[in-house]
This record gives structure tokens, sequence and C-alpha cells, in this order.
């Protein structure tokens, strides 16, 4: 462990939300997350430039997908039971609604789409994809399960006009 | 309309918008003429939205008409809620088509959860095709069940039918069958084939004062020791109250004697319960071998009966091989 860094992502850092939140509960609304997440985007974007700040969020998005498949997915024993229990997961956590519109984990390829997504449905059309934090959050989701790694790319967005999320995986290997 | 307008210029202008009207009505509401581009560019002439709006009606046309006919690979890229709602309405059924794969794959717990009374519909299928399922297997469960138990009964009736109850020797039914096969394999091989005819020597002395249980245990032993002396591929039998026939598969008359004789020596020495020590109990024997001109197996017993007679008239508890 890196004794000079304060925040080495654990699931402890996101609390205890019984004991922290007796009245208001677990959930928050999507404008506090997005608020968060947009001011962020202005500041690294700011300093690191676009492309830097996507590379950030999309690097961010690994860790908590991997956290994320640790505590709420598990091992599945087959793809179907995968994706049975992360829908529901990503419905419970108000993430987004999740479809498979084709998987062929032989070939190491996977086309996703996630609709009313938490990052950027019903944002302004920006003419791109903003949603590179969800390409490293569904990268490792599937590195998760299949044990390969994947790179994630957005080629339908809300912010490009296609209401909804739809992403290509293809296994690096 | 052109007739009414106050300048030429206004005429040509409203005729123009005119013309955009029909194209757009027709990509719409009929069938669109020429080449999409071209129309386009005429539009975006009098109006650059025009022309930006034709294309995206006519992709949306095309996108629309390919979902109609169950192509899911068609892209589209316009922007807004309408192409995006037919997007959406794509990757619903792109992703109910895999899961109609998973569930002809056997995966029965697929559920959906979007267009409405359609995944309402889906997911009935799906959970009434779970339970048939299920209620198929526990038939077949059933079925495999009630056939194993069927198998086991017809087992044992095919037992009883061909097996003496008290000895658990074949029986005479069983020895006619397997008499014709084992002499087509005799002839067949050019092997041998006898049989061995035994019957036990004062038995009616042993039922009469031993008692009928002394008898039955008299014919169980030597059953027993018929039965262990041969070999496995021999037949021993049961033929009638104190007579026992075995076939001799691979054998010679001289052969079965030995066997016989083995036999003859070995019963003499058995205790059994119930059976007067002063009781001169044995067993005499015939025997008789298939020839070219005896082939039925009653000629067989015959010869082998007369043989036994022979050993009974000459002081009986003896072996000889009837010709």
């Amino acid at each position: 462990m890196d004794d000079t860094r304060a925040y080495a992502f654990t699931w402890d850092l996101l609390g205890d939300l019984q004991v922290g939140r007796p009245n208001l509960g677990p959930l928050t609304s999507v404008e506090a997350y997005r608020l968060m997440q947009f001011t962020f985007r202005d500041v690294l974007e700011s300093r690191y430039g676009e492309a830097e700040s996507d590379e950030i969020f999309r690097e961010a998005g690994r860790i908590a997908g991997e956290h994320f498949a640790q505590h709420h997915i598990g091992d599945q024993p087959g793809l179907a039971h995968f994706v049975s229990v992360l829908q529901q997961a990503l419905l419970d956590s108000g993430v987004g609604v999740l479809r498979v519109e084709a998987a062929d984990p032989d070939k190491g390829y996977f086309q996703l789409t996630v609709s009313e997504d938490l990052d950027c449905s019903g944002l302004p059309e920006l003419g791109h994809g903003v949603c590179a934090y969800d390409e490293g959050f569904i990268a490792a989701l599937l590195e998760h399960h299949t044990g390969q790694s994947y790179d994630v790319e957005e080629v339908d967005c809300w912010c490009t006009g296609d209401r909804t999320c739809r992403f290509e995986a293809r296994s690096t290997q | 309309m052109a007739g009414d307008s106050d300048t030429p210029a206004q005429g040509e202008r409203e005729r123009q918008l005119a013309d955009c009207i029909a194209e757009l009505r027709d990509v719409v509401l009929g069938n669109p003429k020429g080449d999409p581009d071209e129309v386009a560019a005429r539009l975006s002439a009098v109006d650059s939205d025009l022309g930006d709006l034709y294309i995206a009606l006519y992709r949306i046309r095309g996108f629309g008409l390919a979902l109609a006919q169950g192509d899911l690979s068609a892209d589209l890229h316009v922007p807004g809620p309408l192409g995006g709602s037919l997007k959406g309405l794509q990757a619903n059924l792109r992703h109910m088509t895999w899961q109609a794969e998973e569930i002809a794959a056997g995966d029965l717990s697929q559920r959906t959860m979007f267009l409405g009374e359609f995944s309402d519909a889906f997911n009935s299928m799906a959970q009434q095709l779970g339970q048939t399922l299920d209620e198929l297997r526990k038939r077949e469960h059933d079925l495999v069940e009630a056939n194993a138990a069927l198998e086991a009964a017809q087992a044992r009736l095919r037992e009883q039918a061909t097996r003496d109850p008290l000895t658990g020797l074949f029986n005479r039914r069983y020895l006619d069958d397997r008499w014709r096969s084992e002499v087509a394999r005799s002839k067949r091989n050019g092997r041998p084939l006898s049989i061995l005819l035994a019957d036990l020597d004062h038995f009616k002395d042993v039922n009469d004062r031993g008692g009928h249980a002394a008898g039955d245990a008299t014919l169980v032993a030597f059953a027993t020791l018929l039965a262990e002396s041969i070999r496995a591929s021999d037949v021993p039998c049961r033929v009638g109250g104190d007579e026992f026939l075995a076939l001799m598969i691979d054998s010679t008359p001289e052969d079965a004697a030995v066997c016989a004789e083995r036999i003859r020596e070995e019963f003499g020495s058995v205790e059994i319960p119930g059976v007067p020590v002063d009781c001169a109990l044995g067993a005499s024997f015939g025997i008789a071998e298939l020839t070219a001109e005896v082939t039925e197996l009653d000629e067989l017993i015959r010869i082998a009966d007369r043989a036994l007679y022979e050993v009974k008239g000459t002081g009986r508890n003896r072996v000889v091989i009837g010709r």
C-alpha cells in the first residue's frame, strides 16, 4: 500500500450509509451526482484538456466497475446469469437499463446499450459522447466475468443525439 | 398559390416551396422519387434546413421500414427523439433476440423488462416454457423409474419362467430353448456337446423317513453340488422330481463322465439335515452325446435314460455312458 496516498480506493471509502444517513437513506438525486461529475469535468478539462480528462474518467470507471462487480455481481455461472444479475444491480442502483445486443464471448466481442444512463440521459446534444466513465466501468465488468481484458468504445450517446448509449467491447487478447 | 402572388419572384418562391412540401410529403406519407442526395440538394437551394430535414426523414423512413421487416442490423444517425426512439426500439429487439437465443440454448431464466405488454408476454412464455420443461423432466423421471420397475418385474418373471423355484436350477422349458441354440453352435464350431442325466438313489426312502423337508434339502444339496461342479458355460437343470440334467458344452461323453464321477463321489459325503444316517442316498448318472444321427434332445435323454436304467439295475450309484 502506498502510504503517501490518501484516497487509494477501497469500498470502505463509501462509508456506512445506514449509520451516516439514518433519515436521508442511501440514495441521492441524479442532479447532485451530475453536478459533481460535470464540475469535476470542468476543472479536469481546464487543467488537462478534453482527451486527458476523458482518460482520467475512463480509468476511474475501471476502478469503480471492478469494485462494483466484486460487491454486487460476484461470480456468476455463465454469461446469461451474469447479465441478469448485472441488469438488476444497475437498475437497483439507478445507473441505467442494460441490454445486450450481441454477444460472442469466444471472439471477445460484445455490443451493449444502456438507456436512461446516469451520466448522459437528457443532456444537451453536444455532438460527441460523454460516457468515458461508463466505458471504463463496462470494461471492468466484462473483465470481471470473462477474465480477459477489454477495450470499450461508446459508439452512440444521448449527447450525439442517439437517445441511448451503445457500447462496443472488444477483447484485447 | 403562385397565381395569387404579387410579383413573379414571389410566385417562383411559392412554387419552389410547394415542390419542397411535395417531396417531404412523399418521403413521409408516400414514396420518395429520385436520388435522395439530389432531392436534398434541390431542397437546400430553397432553404438549407429543408435539405437536412429531407435527409433525416429519408433515413428514418428507411430505418423504420427495415425494422418493420425484421432487419435489426440497420444503422441510423439522426439526432433527436424520433431517431433515438427508433434506435431504442432496435436495441430492445436486439436484446430480446439475444434472450431468445439464450432460451433456445436452454436458459429459461431469461426475463425482459422493456416493451410493456410484449415483455409481459415474453416473460410469460419463458416462465411457461420453464414450468413445462420442469413438468416434462419430472414426468421423464417418473417414466424412467416406472420403466426400471417394469424391467425389474419382467426380469423376475423371466427368472420365474425359466427357473425351478426350489433349487434355482433352470427348468425344462429353458432347456428346450437353450438346446436348439447349443446344437447349432456345436455344429457350427465342430465342438462336442453332451448331456449328463442324474437320478437320486433312494430318494423315496429319504422322503418317507425324513419327511418332505429332508427331501427338499436333499434336492437343494444335489442341485448346489451339480451347479458348482460344472463350468459356468454349462447348463444345470432340474427336469423331474429327483431327476437332473446338465448340458455339457464343448464336452465329450468322457469329459461329462469324469465330471459326473466327481459329483457322485462328493454327494456321497455331503451331510444333509433330516436325512437318516442309514439311508443309502446316492446318485446314478447316464451320459449321452450329440451325434450326426442323434440331434433331438428327447433322443439324447432316451439314450442317457437307458444308461441310467442300466445303472439302477446294477446296484446304483455309478456313471454310465449311453451309446
